[in-house]
């Protein structure tokens, strides 16, 4: 992307008021940026970290021999420095410098509750290693709430976030098949990656198997199949975790960013951690943010009509927490007393994998940023006595590698020669699980401790609940179920469950609904008690769905700015 | 990584990853690994150690690798990856990676116990043979390292036993992992970094035939 350098340092508050201030320059921080600049508001997104520029910053093709540690880490830097970051796949050899360092971003959590906060802080934020698997909520879930009494009912339908869905999507890219499934729609998509051989055949096993009640695809993923409004189609070289220098997946400095700086109406300034947001007692609203220069420590205010907080779910709740007044003496927009309340995640890591004999002869060839995906079944097209809500899973089926040796006895040139073919097709399904909103999974200001910057932590206090571990149960089961009608063998079935945290699709504590009582947003992301302020990550989501939620955020973000726009016309905001 | 494996890496064994070189797709199980790594990290040792990353700045202490075990260790690797039509481990610059093990990846108990490992092989390939290992004559060298191998097959399937403790699981894992992510190895694989489109059911290379 090519961001002036004028616009990316040095910036001094000034008396001038923009007419937004974007918190966060992530998944959700970059849609508010480009919609809001391409219809004419000029923007300051401000961002904790650093500017990354992908030309020098990104590194997906350094080959394993120039790793000091061959991709196995900087294992003790890792323990001393990110040891909670360290537990992600994506924070490796490489990658590890878009993940925080833990030291200098501390929070606390129960002793026999862990929750795993994984964090990226640095222009793109985790845009830049997410998963990028893209799945439509539905009224499945959208009803879910208000049908089984659970949290509080959405304010919307999926009629309202549809066009939206359509909108992110046809600038996104995502690749993917249509199916027809009314619990995970269809949406814009580009043409679908290939499955491979033994994924086509175990997904044609589970259709006659199950009687139809259960369907895999190809993953829905937010990477290029071909070319896509000027970025390049992958290359499956990988591991997208470590950045990408042709664009060809979505994050925000690949794609909104560069367009919102194309207007010429943003104004990008790094390193610049807010610390609260400024409520203006007499205008009854918000006037703008306070900032903590992350290098040289400076205080500092800037000013705006409108305060946009995409900062993360967790992190956005955290400033406005922490943003205390005599009129919110618990925070920002908490009028209701929910925000920080209800917090979520997925359950992840539970399923099964088994080899399958046959298909010799063949193999995958190129490295496929994505993998297979099983649509939800549970009370859909099947019914559970155990749990409310369900599941899909995730995984994909490929040759194993040389790194099989290592349990295999044997060495020689006979050993060599046989590592150097591929081994058995392995296949490995995880069930990523639905979470139910539960007041006693919640986030607090932590009265003794603050971060480098001097700002309060947070105190997490999430477990997962016994839906959760029945539904989780369940999926174990069903997996070995189905690789077994596909004819796996030596099947293994994992049933532990990573601690909440882990999945990375932290969400829920600034609510939207329909009552201000009960929630801290309105239909358009909007805080019932301050009228210029949307919060549109992760922190308004009422339920969880079991889809991995950031196509989700970047509908609200982009339906949030139309809104506040419109909304401005009409003098409301 | 089987389950018992897992556990014994909880244990505090060489607590990290498995590599999944360059492979998205084998996320879902690095995932697990990295978590019950991590579970090990934290319940002592690496967290308060010193030791910084082996970055090639400043004046560095001698490796612990010695060349006298540096010998050891490039012997060994070369009869478990032997030079064929493709490169050997010896070529590849195996000992290269495990110098860096050793002086800035390993626990120090995990270490130690490797080193110690190592240091028993030119003893006992005296009092056998002769000669220490690397200058033993092919057929002896096989002999030698084929016990060892055996007794890894015996350890890995006892229920009650804990083959990553041994330290020849160390050498065969490092071994492998230097090799194949070398220039040599990765040259001698067809590697690629880069393709024109993704194959799910591509017929295999002759060179993945083995023919």
């Amino acid at each position: 992307m090519t961001i002036p350098r004028r616009h990316l340092f040095h910036i001094r508050p000034r008396r001038q008021e923009y007419d937004a201030i974007i918190v966060g320059s992530g998944m959700s921080g970059g849609w508010a940026a480009k919609e809001l600049t391409e219809l004419g508001a000029n923007v300051l997104v401000l961002e904790a970290g650093p500017m990354i520029i992908p030309e020098r910053d990104y590194a997906e093709h350094l080959p394993t021999y120039q790793m000091p540690y061959r991709g196995w880490n900087d294992r003790k830097a890792v323990a001393a420095e990110q040891p909670i970051q360290g537990q992600c796949y994506a924070c490796d050899e490489v990658g590890r410098k878009f993940f925080v360092n833990d030291i200098e971003n501390p929070y606390t959590t129960e002793p026999d509750k862990p929750f795993l906060w994984i964090r990226g802080r640095q222009v793109g934020g985790r845009s830049i290693m997410w998963a990028r698997q893209c799945y439509r909520l539905s009224d499945l879930d959208f009803e879910a709430n208000a049908r089984e009494g659970y949290g509080v009912d959405w304010p919307i339908r999926y009629a309202d976030l549809a066009p939206w869905y359509d909108h992110v999507e046809a600038f996104v890219g995502i690749s993917g098949r249509a199916e027809g499934l009314p619990q995970v729609p269809d949406g814009v998509f580009l043409p679908p990656m290939e499955m491979s051989c033994v994924e086509e055949h175990v997904a044609g096993a589970i259709d006659s198997a199950f009687g139809g009640t259960r369907r895999m695809t190809i993953g829905r993923t937010a990477v290029l199949t071909r070319d896509h409004k000027g970025r390049r189609a992958c290359h499956y070289c990988g591991p997208c975790h470590r950045g990408c220098r042709t664009r060809s997946y979505f994050s925000s400095l690949n794609a909104t960013l560069p367009a919102a700086e194309a207007t010429g109406r943003m104004t990008l300034r790094p390193n610049s951690v807010v610390a609260e947001v400024v409520w203006d007692p007499g205008a009854g609203r918000a006037s703008g943010v306070r900032v903590i220069d992350a290098e040289t420590h400076d205080e500092m205010e800037f000013h705006a009509r409108t305060i946009f907080l995409g900062a993360s779910a967790l992190e956005s709740t955290r400033i406005l927490l922490n943003s205390k007044s005599p009129d919110f003496p618990d925070g920002l927009a908490n009028s209701s007393g929910v925000l920080g309340k209800y917090l979520m995640d997925h359950t992840m890591d539970v399923g099964a994998r088994a080899t399958f004999p046959g298909w010799e002869d063949r193999t995958t060839r190129g490295r496929r940023p994505n993998g297979i995906y099983i649509a939800r079944f549970r009370n859909v097209t099947e019914p559970s006595p155990d749990f409310l809500r369900g599941y899909g899973y995730q995984g994909s089926a490929r040759r194993e590698g040389w790194g099989r040796g290592t349990s295999m006895p044997g060495f020689g040139a006979g050993f060599k020669s046989d590592l150097f073919r591929p081994g058995p097709w392995s296949f490995g399904i995880e069930g990523f699980g639905e979470c139910l909103p539960r007041e006693e999974n919640h986030v607090a200001l932590d009265p003794d401790q603050v971060d480098k910057w001097g700002i309060p932590t947070l105190r997490i206090s999430c477990d997962w609940g016994d839906n959760e571990r029945a539904m989780m149960r369940d999926a174990a089961l069903q997996a070995a179920e189905m690789l077994e009608a596909g004819g796996g063998r030596d099947i293994t079935i994992d049933t532990e469950m990573t601690p909440p945290g882990l999945t990375i699709h932290e969400m829920g504590t600034a609510r939207m609904g329909r009552d201000p009582a009960t929630s801290v947003l309105n239909a358009h992301n909007q805080a019932w008690d301050v009228p210029n302020l949307f919060v549109i990550d992760g922190a308004s989501m009422a339920s969880s769905g079991c889809q991995n939620p950031s196509l989700t955020y970047m509908a609200f973000a982009a339906r949030a700015s139309h809104y506040a726009v419109w909304a401005a016309l009409r003098g409301e905001v | 990584m089987k389950r018992r494996t897992a556990i014994g890496v909880l244990g505090g064994v060489a607590g990290a990853p498995v590599l999944m070189p360059l492979d998205e797709v084998g996320r879902m199980l690095a995932w697990r690994e990295q978590v019950l790594a991590s579970a090990g990290l934290a319940g002592g040792d690496g967290a308060a150690s010193t030791n910084g990353p082996a970055d090639g700045g400043g004046v560095q202490a001698p490796s612990l690798l010695t060349p006298e075990r540096s010998r050891v260790m490039e012997a060994l690797a070369e009869v478990i990856i032997p030079e064929t039509d493709t490169p050997g481990a010896s070529e590849a610059g195996v000992t290269g990676f495990v110098a860096a093990l050793v002086d800035g990846w390993l626990a120090d108990d995990d270490r130690d116990r490797f080193l110690a490992g190592l240091d028993t092989v030119d003893p006992a390939c005296r009092e056998r043979f002769g000669s220490p290992f690397a200058e033993c004559a092919p057929g002896e060298q096989a002999a030698f390292v084929g016990d060892l191998d055996e007794e890894l097959t015996r350890l890995r399937e006892d229920p009650a036993a804990d083959e990553t403790q041994s330290f020849f699981h160390n050498v065969k894992r490092f071994t492998l992992t230097a090799y194949f992510t070398s220039e040599a190895g990765l040259d001698a694989l067809g590697y690629r970094t880069t393709f024109r489109t993704f194959e799910g059911c591509a017929p295999l290379t002759p060179r993945e035939a083995g023919r």
